[in-house]
């Protein structure tokens, strides 16, 4: 039998993305390693480990960290799938704006909704002052525990519904026709019939939330005040004031990993247990409810959005508001913007644009051919690629700098303080989820049409350009525009990558809001919600399908 | 230019899993050829290694004296039509047609290209639809357009994936006389894969009927249907009742004995294979005659159905074998059920298999598949 040995270019792009991946993910991963367990004497140690299992201060943060991930998922699985039931069956009023809305909620900069929180109900906080003076009440304390929760959850919710209204649309109206027939009430039908065809959407948006919340660095670093959690552990004991030691950083970091690997795997067991697929022909038809209900789901779905956008709608007022080195006055004035915008025109602005769209343009060209390699070549070094991209779904942020800086700090390639290195993070995070969404979509088209082109005369990689790839384009845009915005409005991983030059709008905001210059800061998150909202909007006007994949 | 395609003891597996361990065919140019089998027996896996686009993992496929193991599917000069069409539904019907013609190493001038386009267009009467996007098409539509364009670059072979299996049945018909009316008058080699037998002898020259990866039988549609090669072959090609039978030798003479009792002489046996022996006898519904009171084999009838040109009935024999019976439906003269009945055979469209099903004891066999090299 005689063979060729001459390679096929789709296995020339599996190895130089295997390389990539040896290089910026697992020698990262294995500095990591290799940092937590050498002592300070350079000899092998557990020292670190031990160090932080026997203080409280230290083990303490997580179970801080699980009680906080654990009260936000529970309660934001509860509001947004109560939220997407009402939203897809249904009548409603300004079912559009809701919906946008939430996505504007979740896609806002991290750290925006607990800054304007404590502006808003903090000690001295504008809320706080108006209603002990007008109604003589005190506000409940909202640093701590209920702060967190509230701050994340405000964000993550609307994230909750976003994915369990995907899933009521897989399901066929007939399905909800037959219970009826069948005799079941609509509340009976809710646990009966919706929630278990849901339920692999539900354990995705729980894994998904919980891990968010497990990574979220800054809210609980600006709320928490004494209330520690992981992260800004981890952070705080990389830059900290006592000592700037990265081995005890990636001693903690490894740690994480294992938590949230371990949280991994019960989700992976868990959704193992639920598997079918649904293809909807005919989706579920909303149907008009009685006044009161409908009161009452109105009330709901408008109070909770609102909430959720509260924070955001404060900080662009005070971004208006007259303010005098951090202090606001009565009036109104752009003089924050005039300020914050001589301040980041000439670095955060450019930066966030450049070290984005680079960024961005990387993640998916990456995300589509890995896509394609793992949907339509799979072999061995396929399959460790897909395992591979999947890496970083489980790290949080915060560690995926620390084992960046450890790697690239010295030694043959030196990349910290580079833009490089921001745009390396970037992709790492973001790839995984850019991976799922495109194999999604490949999975989609008949791999005969590439044939088609084939047999028409095209070469391989010109039938994935020509054909593939512009099938791919609706749904690569979609989950594009949310990479876009999660990587402009990225915080925990920059925050330990960034150097002067390489300072990005999130950071900029950031340290205006530790300097207290509150008028400043407010403007340039103005200015960030300003992007994310109209990168949104436009995607909504020109998309054919307006379905985000997230 | 069309080619003759020959294959050469190709072997296909998927890791251990062996799809078609020894498979040989040829044929021949500008023939219409049809690869036919249950799902599962490999006529699509063997397709799509004359397309190139599955691995060969032994054997030599030949197109004309050119061996093509490793030349690139798009190198084959090869037009292929998909069961789904593969339509590029982000290019419009004309763009679509238009594709393999951008494509080819040396490309005609443009205005040739849409002259080309458009005359197979018309060819399929898709013309008035040139400017359309495929998502506007109906299915029927679509796979004129998938023909269109695998017909316009002039291919050596037209390869056919069960083309027709997303059509309704009207459809299907409809569009598997244009098939086959457009493959006459371009004259080109065409290979085509599909489960439906009625399909298969509809537009074929030839047909290959394929089980397990082995090519069972390959001849014309009559060959195939009146002297099915083996057991399978008869029963999967059209419809048939299996009975058991027994040949006994008198005088040199054969008869033959069906389990009910029934015995008649049979002259066409093959003489080598002429001795006395347990037999299975394929008899088809319209070759049973039904006597109301003569001699043959006692039946009851149990049901019928009325289909306009003919009577169905479902017998019971007295052994308890069923078999079903189909007469031309004559005015008034449906018999009820429960009627007691005599059932002839016309001898001479009869096949007589040995034992095991593995062969067809009666002369006039044509088969052109080659003889399965014997391992060992």
């Amino acid at each position: 039998m005689r063979r060729k040995h001459r390679m096929d270019i789709w296995q020339v792009i599996s190895f130089v993305i295997l390389g990539l991946y040896a290089l910026f993910l697992v020698l990262p991963m294995f500095q990591l390693l290799r940092s937590s367990v050498i002592g300070a004497d350079g000899e092998f140690s557990l020292g670190y480990f031990k160090e932080f299992f026997t203080k409280k201060s230290y083990y303490g943060t997580l179970f801080n960290s699980f009680k906080v991930s654990i009260a936000v998922t529970a309660v934001s699985l509860i509001l947004g799938i109560l939220f997407a039931y009402f939203y897809n069956l249904f009548e409603m009023k300004g079912k559009a704006l809701l919906q946008t809305l939430a996505i504007l909620c979740c896609m806002s900069p991290p750290f925006i909704g607990a800054y304007s929180w404590i502006q808003m109900f903090g000690r001295g906080g504008i809320f706080t002052k108006a209603i002990s003076s007008l109604l003589g009440w005190k506000v409940p304390d909202i640093y701590g525990f209920t702060g967190i929760v509230l701050v994340i959850t405000s964000q993550l919710f609307p994230l909750v519904f976003l994915y369990i209204t995907g899933a009521l649309k897989n399901i066929d109206n007939s399905l909800i026709e037959a219970s009826s027939s069948l005799g079941c009430s609509s509340v009976k039908r809710f646990f009966v019939v919706i929630l278990p065809l849901c339920m692999p959407t539900i354990l995705a948006a729980a894994l998904l939330v919980f891990m968010r919340a497990f990574a979220d660095f800054a809210t609980p670093l600006l709320i928490g005040k004494g209330y520690q959690t992981f992260p800004v552990l981890i952070y705080n004991r990389y830059v900290g004031e006592t000592a700037t030691n990265h081995q005890f950083a990636a001693a903690i970091s490894v740690i994480g990993i294992v938590v949230t690997a371990v949280i991994f795997l019960i989700q992976k067991f868990a959704t193992s247990r639920f598997t079918f697929t649904m293809n909807a022909l005919h989706p579920i038809e909303t149907h008009k409810p009685k006044p009161l209900t409908s009161v009452l789901i109105h009330v709901y779905c408008y109070l909770i959005v609102g909430i959720a956008m509260l924070p955001q709608v404060f900080v662009a007022w005070q971004s208006f508001r007259k303010c005098n080195n951090g202090v606001f006055l009565d009036g109104y004035s752009l003089e924050s913007y005039r300020i914050a915008l001589s301040k980041i025109m000439k670095r955060s602005l450019p930066n966030t644009f450049t070290i984005g769209i680079t960024a961005l343009a990387l993640v998916i060209l990456l995300a589509i051919l890995i896509a394609y390699l793992v949907v339509r070549r799979a072999n061995a070094i396929n399959g460790v690629i897909d395992t591979l991209s999947m890496v970083p779904y489980i790290i949080p942020g915060a560690v995926v700098g620390i084992a960046l800086v450890v790697t690239f700090n010295q030694g043959p390639l030196v990349l910290t303080g580079t833009a490089a290195i921001m745009v390396i993070a970037l992709i790492i995070r973001r790839l995984p989820y850019t991976i799922r969404s495109s194999v999604a979509i490949l999975q989609q088209i008949p791999m005969s049409i590439e044939e088609a082109a084939i047999s028409l005369g095209c070469s391989k990689l010109k039938a994935f350009f020509v054909i593939t790839v512009p099938m791919m384009a609706n749904g690569i845009m979609s989950g594009a525009i949310i990479s876009w915005i999660t990587i402009i409005t990225e915080l925990s991983t920059a925050i330990i990558l960034y150097s002067v030059r390489t300072e990005t709008l999130t950071l900029s905001i950031y340290t205006y809001v530790v300097q207290g210059n509150d008028g400043v800061a407010s403007a340039i998150a103005t200015i960030l919600l300003a992007v994310t909202t109209v990168s949104l909007l436009l995607f909504m006007k020109f998309s054919k399908n307006k379905e985000l994949s997230f | 230019m069309s080619v003759s395609i020959r294959i050469d003891h190709a072997h296909k597996r998927y890791g251990s899993n062996v799809i078609i361990e020894d498979l040989s065919l040829l044929i021949r140019e500008g023939e219409f050829f049809t690869l036919l089998g249950p799902s599962g027996c490999g006529k699509t896996t063997l397709l799509r290694m004359i397309a190139g686009f599955n691995s060969i993992e032994g054997g030599d496929f030949y197109f004309n004296d050119t061996r093509i193991n490793d030349i690139d599917p798009s190198k084959r000069r090869i037009g292929m039509v998909f069961q789904n069409y593969a339509i590029f539904p982000h290019l419009s019907v004309q763009d679509n047609v238009m594709f393999g013609l951008k494509n080819q190493p040396n490309r005609m001038p443009k205005a040739q290209m849409k002259e080309e386009a458009e005359k197979f267009m018309r060819l399929m009467h898709i013309d008035e639809y040139a400017e359309r996007m495929p998502e506007r098409l109906s299915g029927g539509q679509q796979q004129r357009v998938a023909l269109a364009r695998a017909l316009v670059i002039q291919p050596d072979v037209l390869l056919m994936d069960e083309p027709l299996s997303n059509l309704d049945a009207k459809l299907r018909v409809e569009m598997r006389e244009t098939i086959r009316s457009i493959q006459r008058s371009v004259g080109i080699t065409t290979v085509y894969v599909t489960h439906d037998q009625e399909e298969a002898m509809a537009v074929s020259d030839r047909i290959a009927v394929m089980n397990l990866g082995v090519i069972q039988q390959i001849g014309s549609p009559q060959a195939i249907y009146q002297r099915p090669a083996n057991l399978f072959v008869a029963s999967f090609i059209g419809r048939t009742n299996l009975l058991d039978g027994e040949i006994t030798m008198e005088n040199g003479e054969a008869t033959l004995r069906v389990s009910s009792g029934y015995a008649a002489s049979i002259e066409n046996l093959l003489p080598q294979e002429a001795r006395a022996r347990k037999v299975v006898v394929s008899v088809r519904p319209e070759e049973f005659i039904i006597d109301e009171d003569g001699d043959g084999i006692p039946a009851t009838v149990e049901s019928s159905t009325f289909l306009g040109l003919n009577m169905h009935y479902f017998l019971t024999l007295s052994s308890g074998e069923h078999v079903q019976v189909i007469q031309e439906a004559e005015l008034d003269s449906a018999l009820p059920d429960g009627a007691k009945v005599h059932l002839r055979m016309k001898r001479s469209k009869l096949n007589i298999f040995s034992e095991d099903g593995s062969r067809n004891l009666v002369r006039g066999v044509v088969n052109d598949a080659p003889a399965p090299r014997r391992e060992g």
